[in-house]
């Protein structure tokens, strides 16, 4: 299995997949396809697809005196999802 | 050797410059969540924030230590996971490394995930840098049972490796120590990876190039990263004289390796590095840290898209009948402090003063207690929440809930990311509203800003706690659920709506969703997060909704039709005036009091006014002044005897919610504001008030949340898209109130 081959399994997944997806169609384990993922991120060909939610608002102007910065806004919750899309290559 | 740290860090936005001791500047870099700003500031002495957010360091900051009296300057660059920079994050990295030549650059790598860290230490070594490893988070990786030969490692690295616990502290005085010995060194020790006949043919001529030119180094690196197609190095090649040959030569490569070898150069050399990093991983580490079986199987259950929805739904049934039913006794108990105690306090004081009966009893008593204390006294049931919603966050089930409602959310026509801004509007929905810009296209974002307003956030909690408790006790847990699916559904149905109608599809773009590791959830983040949650919500108390209550009590006080300031019935009132007009409007929906569409419309300013509102409007603290002169003794019972009994009770209520046990029975006895409102509710519908109630709830659910996510919506979409969704909004409450309403009377309900 080689690294073109999970960009291609990427490319034309028709649904958002996940390691454990990619890993069931690739026929190896997901360890496997999460280390490839990060050979692909490390070389730029993949990376996260959209800012995070803390970089979007700036609710300083909603929020008024209460807002304490988006960073560090206690109502925004960390779903500790990242989203992988294909960048180039 | 001697080492301290000099506790003078700074942050700043402005490129670091070496100052006047022109000290060494040691650089640290790593990929994001490696611990590397922990790591920064045990070694410089920096008070950073540090979060668990990717790519939390946006801004350079800097620090310095001393080791043997040479002092050092540390620069902690933004997290990156290469050193092709696609990102401004990454570009700042690599600029910096690039432009400004680190004396020393020290990487931080994440032992637990050694083969994903290599990458970047692989390819600042490969750039000719001199590198000092910080092997961090060593504890874990020792737990996941990996043994990491660091000797063997740091002379595959060429490199100094030193095991590092940053949360700890543990092996910064090694760090700097190493520092201190490779600043002394001259030369770097490049790491050389073959990357195979075809594509070394293309680095040879073009290393030669390279290297006639002085500011162009290393040649190889950069050959490597002209081949890679790196458009900031490209950039950088291209300034230099001669340069557009240089790049005229690296374009021929990479086309003659494509025809070579069928993949693009990029590949390839990821290919070639991946396979060095696997051997040399293989080398020097022995792991059993392969994901646990058990791991893999919950998560395949959680993500199952059957039984993990109804895990989904199981999960929120736990979680909100722990929020409602488990703090009950508390909010009972603060309930009672409010209206006894402090209430009595307050009107003591204020008579102590000479000013009983007067204007400014009436404020403090009518208004701001019994708006904000109202309000206040659903601090147990937010915290409860905010503890929940912290344990599912910090244990990673809230990614796996992603992956199970990507399904529905893609049958809606939303995007799968869109569950991130819904999942934040549980939250709030402001923030929410802003994340819609993680969203791929104008169309996700639009839709997605369209049904985030009626995802139930926290802030609506409140109202369906106190009207459930009035007209469904014992079942309040099941209204509040009800509410949050209503919600999500109607969220879906919207979206399906108006993307099927009113928005043309677009392309999909192809994404892989990374989940983070299940954990045990840490008890300190938990009670961290909830705790900053909660005071969140009590500072919203102190600014927002005693704003609102003081302006609620003006409107209360101001006489419509002549009498005096402060001394007219709440009917006759400007509110009274002003909630008559929209009355009419709320009548079919069973909401016949012009109370209730008072305390609607005072909901617009935020949904916990709706709470304090009511309050104020069937007056729940203004019998304080009228109550005979209780013993001091009785006010401490209250207080201190009923906060010990109600901590009993929820300790009790806990393990009664899985069914063992009992819970302590609950003092069912209305309060005078219960009775009140129950009143209103039934005259406003003749007779049929718990049907008018849940239609009220299912409206305050429903209707526009509050005008900070209207300004979020004319921020993000413009003013005419707010007011459609504001107008959209309000459509729908009051169409979802009269479902409920009627649909009930119909079954024969309420």
């Amino acid at each position: 299995m080689t690294l073109g081959m999970l960009l291609d399994e990427i490319r034309h997944s028709p649904v958002p997949a996940t390691p454990a997806t990619l890993a069931i169609r690739l026929g190896t384990t997901v360890d496997d396809v999460t280390a490839m993922l990060s050979a692909l991120r490390a070389a730029a060909m993949i990376g996260q697809s959209a800012a995070r939610p803390t970089d979007t608002c700036p609710s300083a102007t909603s929020c008024a005196v209460m807002c304490p910065g988006p960073t560090r806004c206690p109502l925004i919750a960390d779903i500790g999802l990242e989203t992988l899309a294909v960048r180039r290559g | 050797m001697r080492s301290r740290v000099v506790p003078a860090a700074r942050c700043h936005s402005s490129p670091p410059l070496r100052g006047a001791g022109d000290f060494p500047v040691v650089a640290i870099t790593g990929s994001p969540n490696s611990g590397k700003t922990t790591l920064f500031n045990h070694l410089a002495g920096a008070r950073q924030l540090v979060g668990n957010w990717p790519g939390h360091t946006v801004e350079r900051c800097e620090g310095r230590f001393e080791v043997d009296d040479t002092s050092y300057r540390l620069v902690d660059l933004p997290g990156t996971f290469g050193l092709i920079a696609v990102s401004a994050d990454e570009e700042i990295t690599v600029d910096f490394l690039l432009d400004e030549r680190p004396d020393i650059v020290v990487t931080v790598a994440d032992a637990s995930n050694l083969d994903g860290s290599l990458h970047l230490v692989a390819q600042i070594a490969e750039a000719g840098l001199r590198q000092v490893i910080a092997l961090n988070m060593v504890d874990v990786a020792d737990r996941r049972g990996t043994r990491i030969d660091t000797d063997e490692l740091a002379r595959a690295l060429g490199a100094e490796v030193i095991p590092t616990m940053a949360r700890r502290g543990t092996g910064m005085l090694e760090v700097r120590r190493a520092v201190a010995s490779a600043a002394g060194s001259t030369v770097a020790v490049p790491v050389v990876i073959d990357y195979g006949r075809s594509l070394e043919r293309a680095i040879a001529p073009l290393v030669k190039a390279l290297a006639s030119h002085d500011g162009l180094a290393p040649p190889r690196w950069l050959a490597l990263q002209l081949l890679a197609g790196d458009e900031a190095v490209g950039r950088r090649v291209a300034a230099a004289t001669g340069g557009g040959r240089i790049l005229e030569a690296a374009a021929a490569a990479r086309a003659a390796v494509t025809a070579e070898t069928g993949e693009e150069p990029e590949l390839v050399i990821a290919e070639r590095r991946f396979a060095w990093i696997r051997s040399t991983v293989h080398r020097v580490s022995v792991s059993a840290n392969a994901t646990p079986r058990w791991r893999n199987r919950v998560d395949r259950v959680l993500t199952h898209r059957v039984v993990g929805l109804a895990a989904f739904l199981a999960i929120m049934w736990v979680v909100l009948r722990f929020t409602t039913d488990v703090t009950a006794p508390m909010v009972d108990w603060i309930g009672a402090v409010v209206r006894g105690p402090v209430s009595r306090w307050a009107a003591g004081l204020i008579g102590l003063v000479g000013l009983e009966g007067g204007w400014v009893e009436g404020l403090v008593i009518d208004g701001i207690l019994a708006g904000v204390g109202a309000v206040l006294v659903f601090v147990p049931v937010l915290g409860a929440l905010y503890l929940m919603l912290g344990m599912l966050e910090d244990s990673g089930y809230l990614a796996r809930a992603a992956t199970v409602m990507d399904r529905l959310m893609r049958a809606a026509g939303l995007p799968g990311k869109a569950f991130v801004p819904l999942v934040i509007g549980f939250g709030c929905n402001v923030p929410a509203i802003y994340a819609t810009r993680t969203l791929d296209t104008k169309r996700d974002r639009l839709l997605t800003g369209l049904a985030v307003p009626f995802m139930s956030c926290s802030a609506r909690l409140p109202v369906y706690v106190l009207l459930a408790g009035i007209f469904f006790a014992g079942n309040t847990g099941v209204v509040v659920f009800s509410m949050y699916l209503l919600g999500i559904v109607v969220a879906i149905l919207v979206a399906l709506i108006v993307g099927r109608t009113a928005l043309a599809e677009n392309d999909r773009v192809p994404f892989v969703m990374v989940l983070p590791d299940f954990r045990l959830p840490s008890a300190r983040v938990v009670w961290a997060s909830a705790r900053q949650r909660t005071w969140s919500m009590v500072r919203r108390a102190g600014t927002v909704i005693l704003s609102a209550s003081v302006v609620v009590w003006l409107l209360l006080s101001i006489p419509l039709g002549g009498g005096r300031f402060g001394d007219t019935a709440v009917a006759d009132s400007a509110f009274g005036g002003v909630s008559r007009l929209v009355s009419p409007a709320m009548r079919p929906l069973g909401l016949g009091e012009w109370e209730q569409s008072g305390a609607l419309l005072s909901g617009l300013i935020a949904k916990e006014v709706v709470v304090s509102t009511t309050a104020q409007l069937y007056g729940s603290g203004s019998d304080a002044a009228g109550q005979p002169s209780v013993a001091a003794d009785s006010d401490l019972n209250t207080i201190g005897g009923g906060f010990v009994r109600a901590l009993t009770a929820t300790v009790r209520a806990i393990p009664a919610l899985f069914g063992f046990g009992t819970p302590d029975p609950v003092d069912d006895a209305p309060t005078d504001l219960e009775s009140a409102i129950r009143e209103s509710f039934d005259t406003g519908s003749g007779g049929h008030g718990s049907l008018a109630a849940l239609a009220f709830i299912v409206f305050v659910l429903l209707y526009t949340p509050c005008v900070a996510a209207a300004g979020a919506l004319r921020h993000e979409f413009g003013t005419r898209l707010m007011w459609v969704s504001v107008t959209g909004q309000l459509v729908v409450a009051w169409l979802g109130a009269f479902v409920v309403y009627h649909g009930g009377l119909l079954a024969g309900l309420g």
